[in-house]
This record gives structure tokens, C-alpha cells and sequence, in this order.
């Protein structure tokens, strides 16, 4: 059964049908990439799965369960779901450390020495533990990135959403994010990443979901969409970003 | 010129400095201190009730706000001293207690009414404080899952709340200098214990030139304390 499955999803805002009818399953340890250009609801889309933005029809099911359903606890669901921005929205008033147990130890009343070894274990990981008592602001933009997915993963979710995770940071610092995300991808985690580092999406991902007008135009392991796109529109975008 | 030649800047200083410092600076520092307290908890609950979704309790605080901007303080001040006690006494009457009399300390008043005009002022600072805290953080909470409540008072507030503590200073001074309006409700503070000591010794020109330093001494050194915590609070904006 996977993981989470996608029917018939649809989201506007007002007048504007941002999707119209979306349909993916996602599989237990599947690395998803989502390309695409700008407008065409990556982004809206990622948002609806963990209810950032409540879809207008359709069904999102989690485990076999459907997470659109009234009665269906989403502090829950979105506890199993980790994400990141692409402005990562670290709390600034918090240092490093805290920024990933303040959830834990709020949500899930993790006791604090629990949460601050699992928590320097994280940051261990994401290569950030010798920052862990500064300040969100002292640190560049991949550094906090690689912060907040420390932070998300504290939460030990069976799913990671990224949202455009490197698009807000400079060209240098783009391969730590994207290292740190490898790894995860490497440990089995499920992961559906919005992005425009195709060669990330080639490396790392089992499938790449090309969107283009509210619609999941094509659906393809990386290699197969990269070297031999079906869609025309598919055909369009790669020429475009692959020769820059 | 006779006035000229009455001059006695030191008799002022003598008899009438001491009056100041004595009772009246009790009153001028209790109502500015409680007065403001009470004014940023009444801001507060009125900036959250102002953010929340519940449109009949936006719309009476905004109301409430409306009246309160809408009329000068002096007028609210002496409505809490004069009016609102015969307003009560009137329900007592009809909750059947006909010989309820009461009547309002100038002071409590001066405290009443100072904290509702200044929450309500404050209340706008900090909805705005609120408003200006980026919608990413709040994304954040939820998306660690946090609840709504608990993304607004542990994320948004406290961030909202530091970044309006120097504006909240600058109403701080103001309240200090507005507290001479409870001359006009009998309270024995700066303006009015000069008054009294002018109308005694006819020392005019100098009883309110004191008067003026007096108020000049506090409010100075209080504006540059703001300015100087509202340099750090810049420094340390993360």
C-alpha cells in the first residue's frame, strides 16, 4: 500500500484553479521530485500535504486513512510530516538548539534532556552541532536550512516535504543542503522535494513529476524524463533549464 | 515691574519642591506605573481579540476602540470619575439597593481611565506587531504540529511583543505628562499641589516654571532610557 495517496486533488483560490486535478501515490521510501516552471502548483501542491492550503476537492490518504476528512486529527498527521521552506523560518528567538526541541518537547512532551541529546544528534548530522547555542541569525542561509531540517526531522516524521529548500540561498551553499538531503534519501526516508537543481533530481530521486497548469503532465524516473521527455510541454521547460 | 520685582525663586523652591516630591510624585508614579501595566494587558486582550477570527468580538472591540479614540482623554477622565460612579449607583437601584452611594478615588480614576486610553492606543501597536511577524513562522509551527493557539502565543506573541516593547516606551512618557490631566478630577498630583501653593503665595511665574522642570527632570532621563533599551532590543533583533 503507499504511503500517501493522492486523488482527484484540486485547490483555488478564488477564481484562480491553481490545481485542477491532481492524482500521485507516493510509496514508503520513495524520493519524489517535483519540477516544473513557476505557476504551475508545485509548490501549492506540496502545501496541501500537510494542509498549509486546504485542497478545494479531492482526497489525500495517509495510511489508509483520509486526511480530508473532518474528524481526522491533522496536528497528528502533520507531526508524521515533516517540512521545509524555502525561507526556512527558523524562530529567531530561539537558538539552534532549541529551534529543534522546542517542538518536541511542546507536541510531543518530550522530557528535555531526551529531546537535547536527540536534538545534538540531529545537528550532528545535519553538520551544524558546533552552532547549536548561537542565534538563527548568525548563521548563513545553508546553515539554517540544514538547521531547520534538523528541526523537522526531530519530530521523527515518515515523510519530508521541501519546498524550493536551496532557491533562497547563494550558489555556494546550495551542496551542503543538498548533501544533507542525500543522506536522508540514502537512510530510506520518503521525501517529495520541489526543486530546480535538476541534477540533484537526477542523482537522488527514484521519480520526477513534471506539473504544468494545475496537472502532473508526466510521471517518470529521472533518467527516463531528463534523457527522453514524452510531452512536448516536458520537452520545453528541460531544454530550458538543462542548457543554462 | 512689580512682578519682576516680587521674584523669589528660592522661597518657590523651598516650600513648594517639597510638596511635589512628597505626595504628589506618589501619585504621579503610582497612576504611570499601574496605570501602565493595566494599559499593555487591556492592549493585549484587545490586539488578540482584534486578530481573531470571530467576527462579532472584532467588531465590538473595534467599536470600543473607535469611542475611545474618538474622545479626548480629559473628557474620559472625568466621565470615570463623575459619571460612572452615579451609572452604578443607578443599576444598584434597580438590582435593588436604593441607598448604594459610592464614590470613585480620584487616583483609582485617574488609573481606570489612563489604562483604557493607552490600551486602547497600544492595542493597535501590538495588533500591528502581530500582523508584521512573517505568516512563515506561523507555517512553521503548524507544520511541526503545533495547534493554532499554541503557533500564536509560543511563536508569533512573544516575538510580536519584543519587537513593540520601544514603542510601548515612548507611550510610557506620554503617560507620565498626561497624568497632569487629573488635576481637572481633584488628584493632588504635580499640577494641581502647584496650583494650590500658586494660589497661596501668588509666586505664579515661578511655582509653574518649577513645575515645568519638575515634569522635564522625569521625562528626559526616561526618554533617553527608551531610546538607549530601544537600541539593544535593534541590536539583538534576530
Amino acid at each position: 500500500m503507499a504511503l500517501l495517496e493522492i486523488k482527484g486533488l484540486q485547490k483555488s483560490f478564488g477564481e484562480l484553479k491553481v490545481l485542477r486535478d491532481v492524482n500521485i501515490s507516493i510509496e514508503e521510501g520513495e524520493v519524489l521530485v517535483l519540477i516544473g516552471p513557476s505557476g504551475s502548483g508545485k509548490s501549492t501542491f506540496l502545501r496541501c500535504l500537510n494542509l498549509l492550503e486546504t485542497p478545494t476537492a479531492g482526497e489525500i490518504i495517509f495510511d489508509g486513512q483520509n486526511i480530508l476528512e473532518k474528524k481526522f486529527d491533522i496536528k497528528k498527521y502533520r507531526q508524521s510530516v515533516g517540512m521545509c521552506f524555502q525561507r526556512f523560518n527558523l524562530f529567531p528567538f530561539m537558538t539552534v538548539l532549541d529551534n529543534v526541541t522546542f517542538a518536541p518537547c511542546l507536541v510531543k512532551k518530550e522530557k528535555k534532556e531526551v529531546a537535547r541529546k536527540k536534538g545534538m544528534e540531529l545537528l550532528e548530522k545535519v553538520g551544524m552541532a558546533q552552532k547549536a547555542n548561537v542565534y538563527p541569525s548568525t548563521l548563513s542561509g545553508g546553515q539554517q536550512q540544514r538547521v531547520a531540517i534538523a528541526r523537522a526531522l526531530a519530530m521523527e516524521p515518515r515523510m519530508m516535504l521541501f519546498d524550493e529548500p536551496t532557491s533562497a540561498l547563494d550558489p555556494e551553499l546550495v551542496g551542503d543542503v543538498l548533501n544533507v538531503m542525500r543522506d536522508l534519501a540514502k537512510e530510506g526516508m520518503t521525501m517529495a522535494v520541489v526543486t530546480h537543481e535538476m541534477g540533484f533530481a537526477r542523482d537522488v530521486a527514484d521519480r520526477a513529476i513534471f506539473m504544468d497548469g494545475g496537472y502532473v503532465v508526466e510521471d517518470s524516473s529521472p533518467q527516463e524524463m531528463f534523457t527522453n521527455p514524452k510531452n512536448e510541454r516536458t520537452k520545453a521547460f528541460l531544454s530550458r533549464v538543462l542548457n543554462n | 515691574m512689580e512682578v519682576l520685582e516680587n521674584l523669589d525663586f528660592a522661597k518657590a523652591f523651598k516650600e513648594l519642591l517639597p510638596e511635589l516630591f512628597g505626595e504628589a510624585i506618589g501619585i504621579v508614579v503610582t497612576v504611570t506605573i499601574v496605570g501602565f501595566l493595566l494599559a499593555i494587558v487591556i492592549g493585549f486582550l484587545l490586539a488578540l481579540a482584534r486578530v481573531s477570527k470571530n467576527k462579532i468580538l472584532n467588531g465590538i472591540v473595534v467599536v470600543f476602540q473607535e469611542i475611545i479614540r474618538g474622545t479626548p482623554l480629559l473628557v474620559q477622565l472625568v466621565y470615570v470619575f463623575y459619571v460612572v460612579p452615579l451609572l452604578i449607583e443607578v443599576l444598584m437601584y434597580f438590582l435593588g439597593k436604593p441607598d448604594f452611594k459610592m464614590t470613585m478615588p480620584a487616583v483609582t480614576a485617574g488609573i481606570i481611565g489612563m489604562s483604557i486610553n493607552y490600551g486602547t492606543y497600544i492595542s493597535e501597536v501590538i495588533r500591528s506587531a502581530i500582523l508584521a511577524i512573517d505568516q512563515g513562522q506561523t507555517e512553521a509551527a503548524l507544520a511541526l504540529g503545533l495547534s493554532k493557539r499554541q503557533a500564536m502565543f509560543r511563536i508569533v506573541i512573544p516575538q510580536a511583543f519584543k519587537n513593540s516593547i520601544p514603542v510601548f516606551g515612548n507611550y510610557l512618557v506620554m503617560l507620565v505628562k498626561d497624568t497632569s490631566l487629573m488635576a481637572y478630577i481633584t488628584a493632588q498630583e504635580f499640577l494641581m499641589t502647584t496650583k494650590a501653593y500658586t494660589s497661596q503665595t501668588f509666586l505664579t511665574i515661578e511655582s509653574y516654571t518649577i513645575l515645568a522642570g519638575v515634569y522635564l527632570v522625569i521625562c528626559i532621563p526616561l526618554a533617553l532610557l527608551v531610546k538607549y533599551v530601544e537600541r539593544i532590543s535593534n541590536k539583538s533583533k534576530r
